[in-house]
């Protein structure tokens, strides 16, 4: 947890792109350290990036005109800060989901809703938010099964012309909703009668455990600590930052 | 020996009805014994399960009349968190009982919060994942097993407590043969070695009479029949029970005297042992059995498989899912498509309407590349019904859930009420127009996607998984109408774990083992392979090894009781 808000601060610490790349090579260091499965974390960032990339560059350059120009076409100017601050965006949305990505997959479901609760979370809030994150994929599936019955009904979500499907997505809509929706209940009835059999009581906690922080776990902490520190310090001191206001 | 569970008069309400579910049960279990409950659809099994766990009425309510003591506790008389910490209750659904994410936080969640020290938990959980078998699980995401582990796990979670009663609510129900074997065995070994009193529901009855020591069957919220497992099931009739075929084959010989020693043996061994016994005593002599024939009625080809691959994501081997697979489907025919949970049966099937593409080679339907013609124009040659007819039932009413695929063919409105009505009358939903599926049974429902599907007059019926969820009754009545279906001349493909059904329906049967055509033939021939079916984890039907076993005396392959009854018929004493 305190590696993913240390990566967050520093990543919405920097808008040029040299300096929001360093922050992202950073912030590979703890899944590569965990030896986290390779495809998972960096196939979903990846693609993250590379549509923030594609998206920052078409828009921010719309409204960032200050600087010198680069290149313009038409209406369009792009211009140094325009392109650098919209590279910077990818880099620091695209750290932000390593960190977050790792911090989920090194961490235990207990040791999140302790966490959470540590900085004042209720407990069934944290653990309501818990149980989402473990029934996305189910969620995803289940949305994914509704989609195919109905294609295998002949059903088209893309046929006829903009302005008709436009019309038509209210219709479009029911179809998938109202399974996926009937299917949830079901099973949000059974979900709560499971955790029911298992005790849960969400106005009384279970007992927190003690955290047993090894040499390694405060040798990590401290670096962490203090590359941040570090970067805070040239954050403070003017470095990689653009002003906006041109 | 004590008992551990008392039922006295039980009857219960639901929240908001005034019918009552249970209608004056009455139980007693010893410690340590193992009950299977039996009964159709609607007799009151799960709400049993809730009442005798306590949830009913501490959590969903609604009104409990008679006694439920528990371990010496009136359940209605004690607070929820007493009863739980004597009773472990695992549902059918393994999707819904696993919240973590990670195998070790789900068996500890109920230590956790019956606030077991720290220290005795990670001893608890090992013992526990020992039991089911599952060492070295601990730290595995819970979505990534397989669904007889996923039950496995959430047995464990129920057994990591040391609970003195474990109830079973239909834990097996969604599992492939090996998932159902592996729970059950889980379930016996639990019972011997901790003297754990288990109450098992199931509509398996071949798995529950292998481990039950005594069975009970409910019909509409009433014990109709109680007893040992053997008298039970000879006496139970027609009751949307599947009976096994062992005792089905008792059945039909109680009727001639020199059979009478055949005393509805439940098992196939104790049948075996019965048969082969009576056999050898009078001597009786070998029937000669025809040669199976390895011979597919050939016609023409609706569906050509040629050179298939898929893979899921591409560039990693263990996701592909099939392999250079190469197969003709005929006009007419009627094919099983078997093999376990990700042999790529149903990858193979959603090729067949489009919804999914070949990696390489090509699939032809109807003469069309599938890698060329949408999903869209498919549909009106193959149509798919999925396992469960909630992931596309969204209408209030059953006339507009019918006519839903017609419209999407841009049908003119006469076309499509002529169609809607045929294909209800067809699945014999006659007159339901007006319905709401949604308040329907889950065999109706299935019934309604059925006819919104052959209301798109399809060439080819794919029907996945048709007794899934279902009691026998709405099984076969499943069954039936689809061999019907298949009589007016279509092509039905069924996907399926269930070796009864294909026996008695399937005219050819192709095995699928980790993306390959393992088998594909005539089923009678396909249930003669036994050495190649173990390869594929499939077990014939019970009949079928029976007679198998009596190789002395039958030389052919047999597919149902009433089959092994004629033989068993013609063989005479030796003289």
């Amino acid at each position: 947890m305190v590696w993913f808000a240390t990566i967050v601060l520093l990543a919405w610490s920097f808008n040029k792109w040299e300096y929001a790349l360093v922050v992202f090579l950073w912030a590979l260091v703890y899944p590569l350290l965990s030896k986290l499965p390779f495809r998972r974390i960096f196939g979903a960032s990846f693609l993250f990036v590379v549509w923030t990339a594609i998206l920052s560059l078409l828009l921010w350059p719309m409204f960032l005109q200050g600087g010198n120009v680069v290149y313009e076409w038409s209406v369009f100017r792009f211009t140094d800060i325009g392109l650098s601050v919209a590279i910077s965006y990818s880099f620091r949305v695209g750290a932000c989901m390593v960190a977050a990505l790792s911090w989920l997959m090194t961490t235990s479901q207990r040791e999140l809703i302790e966490g959470l609760s540590d900085v004042r979370v209720p407990y069934h809030l944290s653990f309501g938010i818990m149980l989402a994150l473990r029934y996305a994929p189910v969620l995803l599936g289940e949305i994914g099964r509704v989609r195919e019955a109905q294609k295998s009904r002949a059903f088209n979500w893309n046929r006829g012309s903009l302005k008709r499907r436009f019309q038509a997505f209210g219709e479009n809509a029911r179809v998938l909703v109202v399974p996926v929706f009937n299917r949830m209940l079901t099973s949000v009835n059974q979900i709560a009668l499971c955790l029911d059999s298992k005790g849960c009581d969400f106005s009384r906690p279970p007992k927190r455990r003690e955290i047993q922080l090894t040499r390694s776990d405060k040798a990590f902490l401290a670096i962490t600590l203090a590359v941040t520190a570090f970067f805070v310090a040239l954050r403070i001191l003017g470095y990689g930052w653009i002003s906006m206001l041109a | 020996m004590s008992s551990v569970i008392e039922v006295r008069n039980l009857r219960y309400t639901y929240t908001g009805s005034e019918d009552l579910v249970l209608k004056g049960i009455d139980l007693t279990v010893k410690k340590g014994e193992i009950i299977g409950v039996m009964g159709p659809t609607g007799a009151g099994k799960t709400t049993l399960c809730l009442a005798l766990s306590g949830l009913a009425p501490h959590s969903i309510g609604g009104k409990v009349e008679g006694d439920v003591v528990i371990a010496g506790m009136k359940t209605t008389e004690h607070e929820y968190g007493d009863v739980a910490s004597k009773i472990g209750i695992v549902f059918q659904d393994p999707e819904t009982q696993l919240f973590g994410m990670e195998v070790h936080e789900d068996v500890a969640l109920r230590l956790m919060n019956m606030g077991v020290p720290e220290n005795e938990i990670d001893e608890k959980v090992r013992s526990a994942l020992h039991i089911v078998r599952l060492d070295h699980f601990e730290k595995r995401f819970p979505y990534t097993l397989s669904g007889g582990e996923k039950q496995r796990v959430a047995i464990a979670g129920a057994l990591a407590a040391d609970p003195e009663i474990l109830i079973l609510d239909e834990p097996t129900s969604e599992l492939d043969p090996i998932g159902k074997r592996e729970v059950f065995d889980a379930v016996n070994e639990l019972s011997r070695s901790r003297q754990t009193t288990i109450v098992v529901v199931d509509h398996n009855s071949d798995e529950l009479v292998r481990i039950a020591d005594r069975i009970l069957v409910m019909k509409e919220g009433k014990v109709v029949s109680e007893g040992d497992v053997k008298d039970v099931l000879s006496r139970i009739g027609e009751l949307g029970v599947r009976i096994p075929d062992t005792v089905q084959l008792g059945n039909l010989l109680k009727q001639h005297s020199q059979w009478k020693e055949y005393d509805y043996p439940a098992t196939v061994d104790a049948a075996y042992e019965t048969l082969s016994g009576i056999l050898k005593k009078n001597r009786y002599r070998a029937l000669a059995g025809a040669t199976e024939t390895t011979e597919i009625e050939e016609g023409k080809p609706i569906i050509e498989v040629k050179d298939l691959w898929h893979i899921y994501d591409k560039g990693e081997e263990e996701n592909v899912a099939l392999k250079e697979l190469n197969l003709e489907i005929y006009e007419g025919d009627f094919v099983a498509l078997i093999g376990q949970n990700g042999s790529g049966k149903t990858t193979l099937a959603k090729h067949f309407n489009g919804l999914l593409k070949p990696t390489k080679g090509n699939v032809f339907v109807g003469g069309l590349d599938t890698r060329k013609t949408s999903c869209t124009k498919l549909a009106e040659i193959v149509g798919y019904c999925f396992q469960n007819p909630d992931h596309q039932i969204f209408n209030t009413r059953v006339w507009d859930e019918v006519a839903f695929g017609p419209r999407n063919l841009f049908l003119r409105n006469e076309q499509v009420r002529e169609r809607v009505s045929e294909a209800l009358e067809q699945v014999g939903l006659k007159g339901y127009d007006e319905r709401n599926p949604f308040f329907l049974g889950k065999g109706e429902r299935r019934k309604i996607a059925v006819a919104s599907v052959l209301a798109m007059y399809p060439k080819v019926l794919v029907v996945d998984e048709p007794s899934t969820g279902m009691d026998w009754r709405d099984s076969t009545s499943m069954m039936d109408l689809v061999t019907k279906i298949n009589q007016t001349g279509k092509t039905v493909i069924f996907i399926t774990h269930d070796m009864n059904l294909v026996a008695r329906s399937a005219k050819r049967v192709i095995v699928m083992a980790q993306g390959r055509v393992l088998l594909d033939g005539p089923t009678r021939w396909v249930f003669s392979q036994e050495e190649t079916l173990q390869k594929a984890y499939i077990r014939p039907p019970e009949i079928t090894q029976l007679v198998g076993k009596l190789n002395d005396w039958f030389e052919s392959t047999v597919l149902t009781p009433e089959e092994a009854y004629r033989g068993l018929l013609q063989l005479s004493p030796a003289k």
